[in-house]
């Protein structure tokens, strides 16, 4: 006669959401610019990525960090004497920690290419550039895999507790970070008529089109799998599938996730971007589009896979 | 499918090499390390203790209060040296505090402008709310004036007896000082049907000692686990660890009923008929303890057939007939006396009181009972069987009893059979039968609340209403014999037709109008009072409840945790008589005042107005309750206590022990407060009343079809529910809640069928009581309620939990459940025929209609 | 070894409160010394949910208890970022908040829902066995206060407590989860 519980968990919601969410995109970012930097030897993707990871990892940080209810021990997860190593938590904050700063020092080796006398200072750092791409891949990817991690490791939330949960979270991670170029990075370099940016604007948009196309698919199918898996699992990740497919979190998943999130974007790039092998404004801005609603889609896919999580206390 | 991993094992196959490197760092120092900052960050309260006694209910559990530095008292625990609580109070006192510290106490004497009182209807009749009274606070001084003068109006132009204090007694003093006979109590809506058949048979109130039972057979008995006067849950406990066996019948699967052994739905107000046949199955096959019966009861005892009362020789002793001799002898003479013989005595048709009793239940057979009550023959004959087999067995009783109580039209006939059956088993004054109720309010006795001289002898009773009270108590001799409480029920009604004669002034002191049935006829009376008689209704509260929001004036009072050291004492079923220190805290706010205090200070105003000087007051009239208190009370109750137990108990020790036992001996079953001393079995007091002692089953006094639409009311209240006393503590109605005793409970049978659902909201009315004979007077109101749909009811029954509802928009728990609660669709029930004037206001038929989802 | 834990006794549980009460009465004062504002809600650390089974006649009503196992191989433990939460000696997981950061993972890792987020704290609470007054040689307060009795408290470890008697009878609340629980139930006859 076991007895259960139903508590739907309410205390992360859409600033780690939103912490998730920036981790993931700044994971993948820096590993796709130093891919670019190393064949073809982009210095602007390179620069823009770095920056871009970044500032999206400060942000992320801010955002865990008014999060956390007792801010005045944040220390501790440095300091403690007990410190956890085993904790995804403790795990996580050295990865993004040291993310950031090689992130940092990444980026700060391409501005100094900059005609900015502030920067022009920092060019011992260019050599850096190698070293510090390579490892920025590693913790960039590490990062993106953790967010995945630190909800498939909190045992309470069966519904998180599913093996496709960081490859999923890895997965929207990349198609978040091709995203952002399109969203972010070619709108700018547009406007300041980078000549060196357009030179590559076509193929590597292309590229990271056609890959994003590719992964927008694959997480399409996870995602269905995952809700496919989780409404023939247990009670708890019955109800949390239900509340994403039918409940209160229907909207959100349907419309936000799903639609803006995947399937727009897709059309879009089938229907448009892939075709138009030229770099225009209105193929600059259709691009950004797109990117943007990929990114408003993964922002809402974390919100509401968090917020569908659902701790099934058993009491007998 | 492929892709169903088990996700543990993939968690873990991910972690497994950080799992390696993990906990071995922890060394036990480290925990012991950081267990000891936790405890110096959780610091050491600096608390001073407080003993009180609860007055929640009558149980009078010793409570410990804990006050912090800050003078705030924030905790209770019990003493483990009471019995009452085992150390253990119940949720209703161990929250207390939270009384003490209520945002919508009373703070302020209260009186009232807006001179529409009533309540607010809504569009199906049903009751909404009480109409804001538009208060005014005002100053003792204002409040009691007004209040004396219209005492000493009424006593100088109708008489005393228009002067009605109703409430648990209290206010006694100051009626007895006026002159009145009108103090009403509650009894007949709470267990006058005891006073009326255990008193005469017992002599005493017995209770089943359930900690020691076991059996124990409960019929309706919701006090084990609900309700919860506080030693019969861990009684009940107790007896469940020790392996007792617990058979409940019920109508409803209540509190007691969750906890048993085996739970029989039985079709409400039958559970006479199953107690007639266990009591035939008893007799008829000689399971009876013959040799007690013989010995302690009046079984032997020859009665006149006719009369049922006793046949006495010229020198009055009562007669047996002795096989031994073969001839009627006087009983102190009697060798063996004969149980069953009946014969001819000087032409007189006489038999054995227990002849009498196995020729009535005769024809109440097992199928009998199964027919009537829907329990299957061969269970009645099993619980027969337990019963005289199983010893030590007992029949918990209480007063609200689903099935014994004065809620039932047939309460008294159940109390009969249950006595009955307790004394024919031998189950009495024994450990895990029944034991005599003891307590040590004797104590209580050593400070009169009677006044020395009243002023009726200067304005006196006008002579047509002499030997008259409000409610017409005087025509119920045995129950007014053993219970001086009145008629509860009527009394409203009584003062709306000015019957017997016209009331003036209604003071309602510490009772919340939820105590009172049908709440259109209380509002009326109200208005009769004030607006036809130019009376007033003066209500003394800790809360600003509907009865304050109906009344003239409303007069702060302190709670039970405040005041003075006094002194305290508890029934106890352990043969031991207790008495418990109080030390009490200061009251918290400056103006409540005691019951003392506001009964002495109108006595004084009452006196100036009728121009006996201060002096004259105190020494000729004053009761001696109104002159002493604080420690010179106690040392008074303290040398009562000695006088009576031969012991020495100093007030020093008291105060230092809190708690003082004495063990008393068991009662001589022979020199019982009855007629002939022992256990009557047939009792003569009744008979000699012109009422017929013996149980009788009255087929008029059920209920035979119910309509599509219509249920039977059944009430009951929660264990962390007392009525107005506790609802207004937030944390009880969050356990409340959680028990749906906020909603009214139907089976999803019936519910199906009239299309209602879960928390839907429905109206209920009142269309008629199982007896067509009782009713005085249905109730207009109607009641609306949210539904819980439940298996835990029979189809037959609507279950209304008693004591939510409250309908005061001053308290926060206004509208937390059925809006007024089960009274607003009480009707006034009464029989002149049935000797406790019970009220059997759980024997209506309601008629449910859904309103909305 | 000392090794606490709880026995239920649902026979008798009357589903009443007075636990729930009494904890929240008992660590109140113990948290506002931690932070001033802090209170422990009624039903925080421990609550019961009244859940009914069956079909009529053969209906019950079961309280259940909902509240912190000390379960042996904690989650809460192991996912706690600094150490703040911990086991001690004799097996009650406590939070040491001059440690805790407040990033709620311990409340998402616990499989039982026992920690909830205290705002005044800022961080999780939950139940601690009442330590300061098992430490005073005092019993936790919600054993103290169960009217029936029904709340068994004591070392699990030594066979002559009653609490390892009762729980030799007694099933372990949600053992299928691995975590070894130190909370037995003994279901409703």
């Amino acid at each position: 006669m076991e007895q259960m519980l139903m508590v739907r968990q309410e205390f992360w919601g859409w600033l780690i959401a939103g912490y998730l969410f920036l981790g993931g995109t700044a994971g993948l970012v820096v590993p796709i610019s130093y891919y670019y930097y190393r064949r073809d030897g982009n210095k602007v993707l390179g620069a823009a990525g770095g920056l871009l990871a970044f500032i999206a990892m400060v942000a992320g940080l801010a955002l865990l960090l008014l999060d956390l209810g007792r801010p005045q021990n944040v220390l501790a997860l440095f300091t403690s004497p007990r410190l956890n190593l085993t904790s995804w938590m403790t795990i996580g904050t050295y990865i993004i920690s040291a993310y950031t700063i090689v992130a940092g020092v990444y980026a700060a080796g391409f501005l100094s290419w900059l005609r900015i006398p502030v920067f022009r200072m920092m060019g011992f750092l260019r050599r850096l550039i190698g070293p510090t791409g390579i490892l920025a891949s590693v913790l960039g990817v590490s990062t993106a895999l953790y967010t995945g991690f630190l909800l498939a490791a909190a045992r309470g939330v069966e519904f998180w507790n599913q093996p496709l949960m960081p490859v999923l979270f890895l997965a929207s991670a990349l198609s978040c970070g091709l995203c952002a170029y399109c969203a972010i990075v070619a709108p700018i370099l547009f406007k300041v008529k980078s000549r060196e940016f357009l030179e590559a604007a076509v193929k590597i948009r292309l590229e990271l089109q056609r890959l994003d196309t590719y992964t927008l698919g694959f997480e399409l199918i996870l995602l269905f799998a995952m809700i496919d898996i989780a409404l023939g699992g247990t009670p708890a990740q019955r109800e949390s599938a239900s509340l994403l497919v039918a409940g209160d979190l229907a909207p959100i998943f349907w419309v936000g996730v799903i639609l803006v999130g995947i399937i727009i974007p897709m059309m879009i790039m089938f229907g448009y971007t892939l075709r138009r092998h030229e770099e225009s404004a209105k193929i600059v801005l259709v691009s950004a589009v797109a990117g943007w609603l990929v990114l408003i889609g993964s922002l809402l896919l974390r919100y509401a896979i968090l917020s569908a999580g659902i701790i099934p206390a058993p009491l007998l | 499918m492929p892709l169903r991993l088990t996700r543990r094992e993939f968690i873990k196959a991910t972690l497994a090499a950080a799992t390696a490197t993990a906990v071995s760092g922890a060394s036990v120092k480290t925990f012991l390390l950081k267990e000891k900052q936790v405890l110096e960050q959780a610091g050491k309260p600096k608390d001073q203790v407080r003993y009180f006694v609860c007055r929640i209910c009558g149980g009078g559990c010793v409570l410990k209060g804990y006050v912090n530095s800050e003078g705030v008292l924030y905790k209770i625990e019990g003493d483990p040296k009471d019995w009452v609580s085992h150390g253990t109070p119940c949720v209703k006192g161990k929250t207390s505090h939270l009384i003490l510290y209520d945002p919508d106490r009373l703070r302020k004497p209260l009186k009232r402008t807006n001179p529409d009182r009533g309540f607010e209807r809504g569009p199906n009749g049903e009751v909404l709310g009480v109409k804001d009274p538009g208060w005014t606070e005002v100053s003792w001084d204002e409040a009691l004036d007004a209040i004396a003068e219209k005492i000493v109006e009424a006593v100088k132009t109708w008489g005393p007896q228009s002067i009605v204090f109703i409430g648990h007694g209290r206010g006694k003093a100051l009626a007895s000082l006026i002159g009145t006979p009108n103090v009403v109590k509650h009894h007949t809506t709470c267990h006058s049907t005891w006073d009326v058949t255990l008193k005469p048979m017992y002599g005493g109130i017995p209770n089943a000692d359930m900690a020691n039972s076991k059996l124990i057979v409960s019929f309706g008995f919701d006090q084990g686990a609900g309700k919860s006067k506080n030693p019969f849950p861990w009684m009940f406990a107790e007896a469940k660890r020790r392996g007792a066996e617990l058979i409940v019948f019920e109508p409803r699967l209540s509190e007691t009923a969750n906890k048993a052994t085996e739970w029989i739905p039985i079709k409400p107000g039958t559970d006479l008929a199953v107690l007639l046949a266990i009591l035939h199955t008893i007799i008829y096959n000689d399971m009876y303890d013959e040799e007690f019966t013989i010995r302690y009861t009046n079984g032997p005892i020859l009665v006149d057939k006719e009369k049922m009362t006793y046949i006495k020789d010229s020198n009055g002793n009562l007669l047996v007939y002795d096989e031994a001799i073969g001839g009627v002898v006087p009983l102190q003479s009697a060798k063996s006396p004969a149980l069953e013989w009946e014969g001819e005595i000087g032409g007189q048709q006489v038999a054995t009181a227990f002849k009498l009793i196995k020729e009535r239940v005769k024809d109440y057979t097992p199928e009998w009972a199964e027919q009537v009550s829907g329990v299957p023959a061969d269970k009645i004959r099993e619980v027969a069987w337990k019963l005289a087999n199983v010893k030590p067995a007992s029949i918990p009783h209480w007063k609200r009893s689903g099935g014994t109580g004065p809620n039932r039209s047939q309460g008294v006939e159940s109390y009969k059979v249950i006595g009955i059956i307790m004394a024919i088993t031998g189950n009495v004054e024994r450990a895990g039968g029944w034991l005599f109720m003891r307590n040590a309010k004797f104590i209580s006795k050593a400070i009169s609340k009677k006044a020395k001289k009243s002023f009726s002898e200067i304005y006196p009773i006008p002579d047509e209403y002499k030997g008259k009270t409000v409610d017409e108590r005087e025509k119920f001799p045995v129950y007014s014999k053993h219970a001086k409480e009145g008629v509860y029920q009527k009394v409203w009604y009584n003062i709306l037709n000015d019957h017997p004669y016209p009331v003036k002034v209604v003071i309602v002191w510490g009772q919340g109008l939820q105590a009172f049935p049908d709440y259109d006829l209380v509002e009326a009376a109200i208005r009769h009072v004030v607006e036809d008689n130019n009376g007033i209704v003066v209500n003394v509260n800790i809360y600003p409840d509907e009865m304050a929001a109906l009344s003239d004036y409303v007069l702060p009072e302190t709670t039970f945790l405040e005041g003075s050291p006094t002194i305290g004492f508890s029934k106890s079923f352990d043969l031991t008589y207790r008495i418990h220190w109080a030390d009490r805290i200061p009251p918290i706010y400056p103006e409540p005042k005691s019951e003392k205090w506001i009964t002495r200070e109108l006595a004084y105003r009452i006196g100036e107005k009728l121009g006996i000087p201060r002096e004259t007051l105190e020494s000729e009239y004053f009761p001696e309750y109104f002159l002493i208190s604080g420690e010179e009370a106690i040392q008074k109750m303290l040398e009562e206590y000695n006088k009576k137990l031969g012991t020495s108990v100093t007030l020093e020790q008291l105060q230092k022990e809190k708690v003082i036992t004495q063990p008393f001996k068991p009662k001589d079953l022979t020199k019982l407060k009855t007629p002939s001393g022992r256990i009557e079995i047939l009792p003569t007091e009744l008979s000699e009343n012109g009422y017929d002692p013996l149980p009788k089953w009255r087929d008029s006094y059920t209920y035979t079809m119910l309509g599509e639409d219509e249920f039977v009311l059944v009430t009951s209240v929660f264990s962390m529910n007392r009525h107005s006393k506790t609802v207004n503590n937030v944390w009880l109605r969050k356990f409340l809640e959680k028990h749906h005793a906020d909603k009214v409970w139907i089976h999803p049978a019936r519910a199906r069928r009239l299309g209602i659902g879960e928390g839907d909201v429905i109206i209920i009315e009142s269309v008629r009581a199982f007896d067509p004979n009782r009713i005085v007077h249905m109730p207009k109101f109607k009641l609306k309620a949210n539904v819980h749909v439940t298996e835990a009811v029979m189809p037959d029954v609507i279950f209304v939990p008693h004591g939510t509802g409250q309908l005061s928009k001053f308290m926060s728990s206004y509208a937390f459940g059925p809006l007024g609660g089960d009274s607003v669709i009480k009707p006034v029930l009464l029989n002149y025929e049935d000797p406790s004037a019970s009220s059997a206001d759980q024997d209506v038929i309601v008629r449910v209609v859904r309103i909305g989802g | 070894m000392v090794r606490y834990g709880f026995v239920i006794d649902l026979r008798s549980c009357i589903g009443c409160g007075a636990c729930v009460a009494a904890c929240s009465e008992e660590n109140t004062p113990q948290l506002k010394t931690i932070s001033p504002d802090a209170e422990v809600p009624l039903g925080g650390r421990r609550d019961i949910i009244i859940v009914e089974k069956g079909l009529f006649p053969a209906i019950a009503r079961i309280p259940l208890h909902h509240t912190c196992m000390h379960c042996e191989d904690a989650p809460c433990t192991h996912v706690c970022p600094t150490g703040a939460t911990f086991k001690t000696e004799d097996g009650i997981v406590l939070i040491d908040y001059a440690l805790c950061i407040g990033c709620k993972y311990c409340v998402e890792a616990c499989p039982y829902n026992a920690r909830y987020v205290n705002e005044a704290l800022g961080g999780p609470d939950k139940c601690t066995m009442c330590v300061h007054r098992v430490r005073k040689g005092l019993r936790p307060a919600c054993e103290t206060a169960c009217p029936t009795g029904s709340i068994i408290w004591g070392d699990l470890d030594d066979p002559n407590s009653e609490a390892s008697r009762k729980a030799a009878r007694a099933i372990p609340i949600g053992a299928q989860l691995g975590t070894k629980p130190k909370v037995f139930v003994i279901p409703p006859a």
